[in-house]
């Protein structure tokens, strides 16, 4: 078993979880500490500089600008949350989640402690269920100050609370033919028909739901797509969404609606808007670009965006740059604060095609050349003033006092200056826009670049 | 045919055989709260932190960052912490924690006082990264 989701991964990705009042990571962290490429130059230096807006970079851009180091983040009390479910036509779920969860409140009591209790709806998501996917299960947990109806804290991390008839039971919902009409009319049923109490940090560490727990062996053949649009638009994407995995017979295991507020802070924002995060969790087979791309189409055109975590291979650079029009901003922060480009990842290398490293590459060469040059010609001096002096070194009160000598000290003092000035110019890495546009590097690369 | 016909007829039986067993796997009480985490070499566990040195920033998913140091060598970036570490205020309500702390952990810690983060991801164990079906060269 594995097990290798980090705080850094979710940071990077400026993830979200469940909990329908804080939306992306970003809203929770108080400040955070990263490393910058001149950092690491510096023998890893810490930069921790929020007035310089460091700190909003970092959430979300997927370690192309720093790598996050620290975070520190909110906490709340592990209180007690209440399981509530309820099945309705999707389209009537807007209402619902407007009226139940949005507009939940609960009156608990602080208890003395400073540290807040859990919003009223600790945790929202809600299942739609398969084929057509127009019915939706939702799915809360309502904090509460009711007794405690299972006492352990933490789910078990070897086996998430399974036992061998569940992963029975997944195999079947997951293999047999008509298994998703399996798990809505009977094992879902069955499995939330209860409403346990538990502590808050139990239902956290429950897993990624009830049907991908069930066959965890197979994780690995499963891949997520995450698709955000605007709270109003949710009927005419759930449609094209079911729509589109019927036409293309999409392998798709589970899909589910998760809610975030919209964010602020982030250079990519994901959630401009207050959105509904539609998660799809498919079994890979062929490849996906076809129908995730007129998903990636359809989310933009209602104003959404998708996530880029998942599908940066996919989604094309007009895509990327439509959903995400922070996207500039961020290549000039990239040229800015990783001039040299020591920060490479997939989104980087496709946002920045392979002529852009190259121009960098070639200025770069030509820096060190020089500086291999000057650097020459630094010691061929140093070793000239040297056989001077010994020449000079018997016959002579003073070594001042040779007109030669300090012609020659004059000469090393200025190739001191130009290798110091070369080191400079490698650290600029001066690349030039007319460089650029001669190499036909895109307009939006050379925009960032201006920016920059 | 013959495979349709096996597979719904181990469909029926299945589904008339796992009724009782639901019911009693939605009732089941889970056997030990606490499962040491030991996934990587050094993490806290129910008993504190477990002493072993821990591999440290590790980047999953597609965009798993390198770096050339020094403007010459690519190496990939995993080593610029040593430790995965957190410390939590309890009074203030907040925590610094590791960036290299897996969030299993992170669930833990705060468990052992009480308190949780107030954004957990879904999936604790997710892998944020894409389809993987194709690779990127340059």
């Amino acid at each position: 078993m594995t097990s290798t989701g980090k705080l850094g991964d979710t940071v990077a990705a400026n993830d979200h979880g469940r909990c329908p009042s804080t939306g992306p990571f970003i809203n929770i962290i108080n400040n955070s500490e990263a490393y910058y490429s001149s950092a690491l130059i510096a023998k890893v230096r810490r930069h921790v500089d929020p007035e310089e807006g460091y700190f909003l970079m970092v959430p979300g851009d997927f370690n192309s600008l720093a790598v996050v180091n620290k975070v520190n983040v909110a906490l709340v009390r592990n209180g007690h949350v209440r399981r509530v479910t309820a099945v309705m036509p999707a389209d009537e779920y807007p209402a619902y989640f407007a009226a139940n969860v949005l507009g939940a409140s609960v009156a608990l009591t602080g208890g003395g402690s400073s540290i807040p209790v859990p919003p009223a709806v600790a945790l929202h998501e809600a299942v739609l269920y398969a084929p057509r996917y127009d019915v939706a299960r939702s799915v809360s947990w309502l904090s509460t100050d009711m007794p405690l109806s299972r006492k352990a804290r933490l789910v078990p991390w070897d086996t998430k609370g399974r036992t061998w008839f569940a992963d029975i039971l997944g195999w079947c919902v997951l293999h047999l033919p008509w298994g998703a009409g399996l798990r809505r009319y009977v094992a879902d049923p069955l499995f939330y028909f209860f409403s346990p109490v538990v502590r808050l940090n139990f239902a956290l560490s429950g897993g990624a739901g009830y049907v991908l727990d069930l066959d965890p062996t197979t994780h690995a053949d499963y891949a997520t797509q995450e698709y955000y649009v605007p709270t109003d638009k949710f009927g005419a994407f759930r449609a094209t969404l079911a729509a589109v995995i019927a036409r293309y017979r999409v392998d798709a295991l589970n899909v589910t609606v998760q809610y975030s507020p919209a964010e602020t802070g982030s250079m990519m924002p994901w959630a401009k808007t207050n959105v509904f995060a539609f998660c799809v969790t498919y079994r890979k087979s062929g490849d996906p670009t076809t129908w995730s791309q007129e998903l990636i189409d359809d989310a933009i055109a209602l104003g959404g965006s998708f996530d880029l975590a998942s599908q940066m291979d996919i989604a094309s650079t007009d895509e990327i740059l439509a959903a995400y029009p922070g996207t500039t901003d961020f290549l000039a922060h990239k040229f800015r604060y990783d001039n040299l480009y020591r920060f490479h990842n997939a989104l980087v290398d496709k946002l920045c095609p392979v002529e852009f490293y190259n121009a960098a590459e070639d200025v770069r060469r030509g820096n060190i050349e020089r500086e291999d040059a000057l650097f020459k010609s630094f010691v061929d001096l140093k070793a000239e003033a040297h056989q001077i002096d010994l020449y000079h070194l018997t016959g002579v009160k003073s070594l001042s006092e040779i007109p030669e000598r300090r012609i020659l000290l004059g000469r090393i003092s200025k190739a001191n200056e130009a290798l110091l000035e070369a080191y400079q110019a490698d650290m600029k890495t001066e690349l030039q826009v007319s460089d650029l546009k001669a190499r036909h590097i895109p307009d939006y690369l050379v925009r960032a670049f201006e920016r920059e | 045919m013959a495979k349709t016909v096996f597979h719904h007829s181990l469909s029926l039986v299945v589904t008339l055989a796992w009724a009782p067993i639901l019911l009693t796997e939605a009732t089941a009480q889970p056997a030990q709260a606490y499962e040491p985490y030991v996934e990587t070499t050094k993490a806290w566990g129910p008993d504190g932190l477990v002493d072993k040195p821990i591999p440290t920033i590790t980047f999953a998913g597609p965009w798993q960052s390198r770096a050339s140091f020094f403007g010459r060598k690519e190496i990939r970036v995993v080593s610029l912490v040593d430790t995965a570490d957190a410390e939590v205020d309890e009074v203030n309500g907040n925590a610094d924690i590791s960036a290299s702390m897996p969030w299993r952990t992170v669930v833990q810690l705060m468990d052992m006082h009480d308190l949780s983060v107030a954004l957990v991801p879904r999936d604790l164990d997710r892998k944020v990264g894409g389809h993987g079906g194709r690779k990127r060269s340059r």
